[in-house]
């Protein structure tokens, strides 16, 4: 609950102070709160606000011409209610105060029955044609003219609603000033949020709309005006016509060029001031304006927090790059290398090389299902159990079994992870292996001979209770290894062609002379030339255990 | 790229087809949808029929695990009938076969809900 005084100064220009401690003081000299030294007609210490309890009350310090509160000379202090105009001088100071969570109760939409609805209103215009009659007669001066002085109010908004501020201030500002531009005291602005018409901003409460109005205002962008409801004899009997003393209306959208993000609605209980055409008109054109102040600050949050987003991305992707190998061990006897590019800037693939102390290599590939960031976040899991099992030496099948349980208690049950481990002896060429699902690697032979490595299990995470089995295949000095993602042999061009196994296999076995790192460039500049410029669909991981002569 | 899904009753078994792509996205979001609106509908004995399928990858088949598991979970079954071209070579290679029940057709894949 934040209180302010709203000071109107005798040019019509209006000023907030937002109400902090518990006292204000108000004059000509310099040590009062609100000081005010030209003005002659304050005296030197002229009044004091002071809250006690939830309450603000004002008390005159005995000036020379006096303080009127709602036109009434002050003689003792008085408690001030929302809405109390207090006059000193040229002044006049009005209490506002922020309760928000009662705005909601300020609106009420009716449902008005047809033979209710009273007739047409006295006046409609849309933005579109007030466009097309500014081009045509543009401001006329004199009295009669349609367009009712709108250059100074328009630049009041111009000015005002230029100043960056939270959206939610905005309303309030925006209120104001349509207020001011009709000479009405009585508004209320409610805005579109997932679908539905909030109040934001709101001076005087019960406003009833019916919701003829209010779907004249959103569907057709239709802003209405009903100059006198006592004129309408349908009108003028309807319940809460009577109970809020309605004597004109007026209903605007606030409208950019794409989309209706809400209204302003107006109304005046005062017999004396009926709103005019010209009134609408300038309403509408102060609420396209403001409309289009308020997308430009939706606009302006949505891509901060976009860019806030990607920031986030490229940190985890680069925290997501230290779970994978930044360089291949060197080990005796067997030439390892590997590749991993992610789809997005986060992936599920993972590989890594884990010298074990038993001498073996553990040459090992996972791939989660699907990609960005859900995949990720379980292959960062994944990455965490193959370092722990990679530790204590395991026949494979066996550390598959044990994965695939631990997995099957994170994995969702629309998610699942193909799995390849091995391990390699690199003084013997010994590869026992164990395939969870995954794309069955290629060994390459030295002799142009291709196996493909199938036997293990299915895929990890589903079925907790799985039992895996382990294979073996021999490699020996020339024979090698070749795993790899799906993003591989699934990389489309621009035709819809896929790469495919076929394709894969004959580079692998025309290069089988290549050394591991010549071996994934080739590959790598092979799906470049393949994919021609079409995106990547999916991660791509390339991973290459090759043994040389001893 | 997307994806078709027709639902219709077979004596007291609902058929589902799903003609098109099956990929990450809309897709895989509108067959969980559907999976879950069966689900909360009580039915207990569903058939996919993947006669129509063009196409699937890797989270399409996980939609369909995801959709095998509701149901079980549910105390119903999910069978699934003409698996072809990209989804079998898929459901090979990562073995689900040993999960997923396969038939030629809705009458055989019918017969086997107890």
């Amino acid at each position: 609950m934040a209180d302010r005084l709203l000071i109107t100064n005798p040019d019509g220009e209006r000023s907030t102070h937002v109400l902090s401690g518990n006292r204000l003081t108000l004059g000509r000299s310099h040590d009062n709160d609100l000081s005010y030294p030209e003005d002659s007609g304050l005296s030197r210490h002229h009044l004091v606000m002071e809250r006690t309890g939830e309450d603000w009350c004002v008390r005159d310090l005995g000036s020379k011409n006096g303080t009127l509160l709602n036109d009434e000379l002050l003689t003792k202090r008085a408690r001030l209610k929302v809405g109390d105009r207090v006059r000193v001088s040229r002044l006049t100071l009005v209490l506002d105060v922020h309760e928000e969570e009662d705005l909601q109760g300020t609106v009420i939409f009716e449902a008005v029955k047809p033979h209710q609805e009273g007739n047409p209103p006295t006046h409609t215009i849309t933005l579109g044609q007030l466009v097309a009659k500014g081009e045509d007669e543009g401001p006329a001066a004199g009295p009669g003219a349609e367009w009712n002085d709108p250059v100074k109010a328009l630049l009041r908004a111009g000015r005002d609603l230029v100043v960056r501020k939270p959206v939610e201030e905005l309303f309030e500002d925006i209120l104001d000033l349509s207020l001011e531009s009709v000479g009405a005291s009585r508004g209320v602005l409610l805005a579109l949020e997932d679908g539905e018409l909030h109040v934001k901003a709101s001076r005087g409460d019960e406003f009833h709309i019916s919701t003829m109005v209010r779907d004249r205002v959103m569907k057709e962008r239709t802003s209405l005006l009903v100059g006198d409801v006592m004129s309408d004899d349908v009108l003028r009997s309807r319940q809460s016509i009577v109970m809020q003393q309605v004597r004109s209306l007026m209903a605007v959208p606030l409208q950019t060029d794409e989309r209706v993000i809400g209204l302003i609605y107006i109304d005046s209980p005062h017999a004396w001031r009926q709103f005019q055409p010209g009134d609408l008109n300038l309403l509408t054109v102060m609420a396209n304006v403001a409309a289009m102040r308020i997308e430009r600050e939706r606009l302006a949050a949505a891509e901060q927090e976009r860019q806030i987003m990607e920031r986030e991305f490229q940190q985890a992707a680069e925290i997501q790059n230290q779970f994978l190998p930044s360089a291949p061990p060197k080990v005796p006897g067997l030439d390892l290398a590997g590749y991993n590019c992610p789809c997005h800037s986060v992936g599920g693939d993972y590989y890594n090389f884990a010298p074990l102390p038993n001498g073996k290599v553990m040459v090992t590939l996972g791939d989660v299902a699907g990609k960005g960031l859900p995949a990720a976040l379980l292959m960062v899991n994944l990455q965490a159990r193959v370092q722990l099992l990679s530790e204590r030496p395991g026949d494979p099948a066996k550390l598959v079994t044990t994965l695939n349980r631990a997995l099957h208690a994170v994995c969702p049950s629309n998610r699942f992870i193909t799995f390849f481990l091995s391990e390699i002896d690199p003084e013997t060429g010994e590869c026992s292996f164990c395939n969870a699902g995954h794309n069955p690697p290629f060994v390459i032979r030295a002799n142009g001979g291709v196996e493909t490595l199938a036997g293990g299990g299915p895929v990890l995470g589903i079925l907790p209770g799985l039992e895996f089995s382990g294979h073996t295949s021999p490699l020996s000095p020339g024979d090698t290894l070749v795993i790899y993602s799906d993003g591989v042999t699934e990389a489309n061009n621009m035709e819809g062609e896929e790469f495919g196994e076929d394709r894969l296999e004959r580079i692998l076995v025309d290069n089988r002379g290549a050394s591991a790192g010549q071996l994934v460039e080739t590959i790598n500049a092979e799906l470049e030339r393949f994919v021609n410029g079409a995106p990547p669909a999916d991660d791509i991981t390339i991973v290459v255990a090759r043994r040389t002569s001893a | 790229m997307s994806l078709e899904i027709v639902t219709r009753e077979v004596a007291d078994v609902t058929a589902v087809d799903l003609k098109g792509r099956l990929t990450l996205g809309e897709a895989t979001g509108q067959l969980r949808e559907t999976i879950r609106t069966l689900v909360d509908g009580g039915h207990k004995k569903v058939i996919l029929n993947l006669k129509d399928l063009e196409y699937m990858d890797s989270a399409g088949l996980g939609e369909l695990v995801g959709a095998y598991t509701s149901l079980k979970n549910s105390g119903g079954a999910l069978k699934l009938v003409q698996v072809t071209g990209r989804a079998l070579d898929l459901m090979q290679i990562t073995k689900l076969m040993t999960l997923l029940e396969f038939f030629d057709d809705e009458e055989s894949a019918a017969r086997s809900f107890n």
